[in-house]
């Protein structure tokens, strides 16, 4: 009976200690939720004092806080509406893009001779700057959203299945035998060993054709058409509002990083168990 | 071509009636590389087989070949007394390298050949149940929802194994499964093996590099020479299991198998 209170005391003990440590932990754990901000706060004091000390004009370079105070007035009135307007060609362009992408990324790699008829028109697609294309898109399809979706699906598109047939490629010999010895249909095969086998390179073409996707978007908008965060960064431009102009740049920044950061972790998270 | 195939079939068709998977005349070329140079054999019903020779050569590319992953250059291999093209059911195969997939747990990967495989013959909870009984049986359980990431080599070895019997197939074909295991894990796997092999009794086919693995294992050892490989000696193990490596007896099997 002794022993067994002495053992209940000392799993108490222990669990007193884990929580210290888990409250010990906390700091360790959370401190680049401290560091990063401080170290933001810091960079832009330091940029507003040199600005300030060195009496830059603000048409060349804002004071951090006029950028604020632009971004403040126009949130509403243009940031926010034209950052929407920009999301949606992104979105709808890079899920069609990668869909496309993907598919066609399954279909080449079935044959060798596919693949060898078709890469070099993707290849084209890929080093073709797709804003390029935007002005000849315009003549068919008009300044609006379809233009600018379809240069952003264009743009994503290739590089996620050029990344797609590359993965699929480079699935091991010993599985694909594996299956060939279960007498495997080919889409068992696919979905069991090569598409799953592919998925760490699918994932690196997603991010990059998510880059790629802002990069056409705001391109196109820059080309024609009176809306997007790329648009209102020219017409603030027309009126010489600089601080304006970052605010649109910093909107896209954010808007670019949360994206990369999404992508990021859904592609970390289905390749979880990655060796 | 033609007049080796009519002599082949006029020769052979009697003594295959036997075996369960009759080796023909198999050669095999890579290019111009010469790895197998006229391999022939037979494999009863239920026995234990062992393949040994020097590493490189061409063991693995034999197992392939019986297992239909990959085709001879010349010769042909009958199962059932019929060409292997006309044989429908799967093999179970070890492979020599890790063969886990590492996106699936445990349960899944044991689960793999019946869910391919059997997909049309047992539900969902069968195949479950089937893989929990192997799973326990080659010492995985409470391993069922790991992913291979987090297994060591042995266990991995096991899952693959484990994976290899949920599938009640006429032939098991091992390639070097415990090449990566450490000795001591080796014997345990190899009683495990025996113990496993008593229960879903079937034709096995095992390919190693240690003779006395062979020994220890199976009903009759193939040695062959290095590549490009003939048959260089065969001798049938007639001692009761489980065998005791030490004994005057397995000592002589061992003397006759490293001697020629």
């Amino acid at each position: 009976m002794s022993s067994d209170s002495s053992i209940n005391e000392i799993i108490v003990e222990s669990k007193d200690e884990i929580a210290k440590m888990e409250r010990g932990g906390w700091f360790k754990k959370y401190y680049v939720w401290f560091l990063v901000p401080l170290l933001f706060f810091f960079v832009i004091g330091s940029v507003e004092s040199f600005l300030i000390l060195t009496k830059v004009p603000t048409y060349i370079f804002p004071l951090p806080s006029l950028i604020f105070k632009g971004f403040v007035e126009e949130f509403s009135r243009t940031i926010l509406p034209h950052l929407w307007l920009t999301l949606q060609e992104v979105l709808i362009g890079y899920v069609i893009g990668a869909t496309i992408g993907i598919i066609f990324g399954a279909i080449v790699d079935q044959s060798k001779l596919v693949e060898a008829i078709i890469t070099p028109y993707v290849l084209i697609l890929v080093t073709t700057p797709m804003v390029s294309l935007v002005p000849l898109l315009m003549l068919k399809f008009g300044f609006g959203i379809v233009t600018k979706v379809i240069a952003v699906s264009l743009a994503a598109g290739p590089v996620i299945m050029l990344n797609t047939v590359g993965g699929l490629r480079r699935t091991s010999q010993v599985r694909l035998e594996l299956m060939k010895t279960l007498h495997a249909s080919t889409w068992q095969t696919f979905i069991k060993v090569k598409f799953p086998s592919a998925l760490p390179s699918i994932s690196t073409g997603l991010i990059v054709g998510g880059i790629f996707s802002v990069i056409t978007a705001v391109g196109a908008e820059f080309v024609g058409g009176s809306t997007g965060l790329g648009n209102r960064i020219l017409y603030f431009s027309q009126l010489i509002q600089t601080p304006k102009i970052y605010a649109c740049i910093f909107t896209l920044s954010l808007m670019g990083i949360t994206i990369y950061m999404i992508i990021y972790k859904i592609t970390t998270k289905l390749t979880s168990w990655r060796e | 071509m033609d007049s080796y195939k009519n002599k082949r079939s006029g020769k052979v068709n009697k003594s295959i009636k036997e075996a369960k998977i009759k080796v023909q005349n198999i050669k095999k070329y890579f290019a111009d590389l010469h790895v197998l140079d006229g391999i022939s054999f037979d494999v009863r019903e239920n026995e234990v087989l062992s393949i040994v020779g020097p590493t490189g050569c061409g063991k693995t590319t034999l197992a392939k070949i019986i297992a239909d992953i990959i085709k001879p250059t010349v010769g042909e291999v009958f199962i059932n007394n019929s060409p292997i093209d006309n044989y429908n059911q799967v093999f179970s195969f070890v492979f020599q390298q890790d063969s886990c997939l590492p996106w699936m747990n445990v349960l899944n990967n044991v689960m793999l050949g019946l869910t391919v495989a059997y997909k049309d013959k047992m539900d969902k909870k069968e195949m479950e149940e089937k893989a929990r009984e192997v799973i326990n049986l080659v010492n995985l359980e409470g391993y069922e929802n790991y992913y291979p990431i987090q297994l060591s080599g042995g266990m991995k070895q096991r899952v693959v194994i484990a994976r290899a019997f949920c599938l009640d197939t006429e032939i098991l074909i091992m390639d070097e499964p415990f090449g990566q295991i450490d000795v001591q894990t080796r014997y345990h796997m190899e009683k495990e093996l025996l113990k496993i092999w008593e229960k879903y009794r079937r034709t096995v086919i095992f390919i190693t590099n240690h003779e006395e693995q062979a020994i220890t294992l199976s009903d009759r050892v193939l040695k062959l020479t290095g590549a490009p490989a003939k048959i260089k000696n065969e001798i049938s193990i007639d001692i009761p299991r489980p065998r005791d490596i030490l004994s005057q007896e397995f000592m002589e099997y061992r003397k006759i198998l490293s001697s020629e």
